[in-house]
């Protein structure tokens, strides 16, 4: 799992795999209704099973929103289904 | 009764034994079943599933150890490891890197996990590019990514 793999890569990264059916007032919490979905620093998040490059893109993308926002919950690139994302319904 | 079926197991055993090249610890992070029902008190309905499985995968290999830590007896150590959810699984090759399966890793997700064994515990590792390597090194603040994952 390429999250898990930054984990190993980064001291600055860690990476939490969590089973939304197993969890599912934690999936609801934020708003999973596809997987795999990835939610950055609980700020930001993307769907999909990405390649690698646009993968590192998404994390640090995240990172840089984050850092500049407002401290409010944003979401990017949640509204439908994405190529490589699998519905829970 | 085994989790594991036994070609499952040969074929891991045999795969794990090529690919591993490290000690790769697993801490299972987990509450023993007692077997009591306590009122009000919520119990770890997959638990006692993580533990069987975790035991049989430590014994796919010499180089794979697991540590139980009981959460109930120990909260200490779950504090110090940012668990909150059991069971979590978290794995490294003897110092944390932040890596944690939260749940059973069923179905599709047990492959993931196995993955992720290999890449702590082999010589090729993460396996990420050079230059997302030279990438993720820019990065200055802390990072937490959740990936919410299903077993089908």
């Amino acid at each position: 799992m390429t999250a898990h793999r930054l984990a190993l890569a980064s001291p600055h990264i860690r990476s939490v795999s969590i089973e939304a059916q197993e969890y599912p007032q934690v999936a609801a919490a934020y708003a999973v209704s596809a997987v795999p979905k990835m939610v950055v620093n609980d700020r930001v998040a993307f769907l999909g099973a990405l390649p690698e490059e646009a993968f590192v893109d998404a994390v640090l993308s995240a990172v840089d929103q984050g850092a500049s926002g407002d401290g409010a919950s944003q979401s990017s690139g949640d509204g439908g289904q994405s190529p490589g994302s699998q519905s829970l319904e | 009764m085994a989790i594991l079926n036994d070609a499952d197991a040969t074929y891991l055993r045999e795969q794990l034994a090529t690919l591993l090249t490290k000690q790769v610890r697993i801490r299972l992070f987990t509450e023993p079943a007692t077997g009591l029902y306590v009122p009000g008190r919520p119990t770890c309905e997959t638990c006692a599933d993580a533990e069987a499985l975790m035991n049989e995968v430590a014994d796919l290999s010499d180089r794979i150890y697991l540590e139980i830590v009981d959460v109930s007896a120990h909260p200490d150590l779950a504090r110090e490891a940012g668990v909150a959810l059991i069971p979590t699984m978290a794995v490294d090759d003897g110092a944390d890197s932040g890596v944690r399966f939260v749940g059973l890793p069923d179905g599709y997700e047990f492959s993931s996990f196995v993955e992720t064994l290999v890449a702590a515990g082999s010589e090729a590792g993460h396996g990420l590019s050079d230059e997302s390597l030279a990438r993720l090194e820019s990065l200055t603040t802390e990072v937490e990514i959740k990936t919410f994952v299903t077993p089908t």
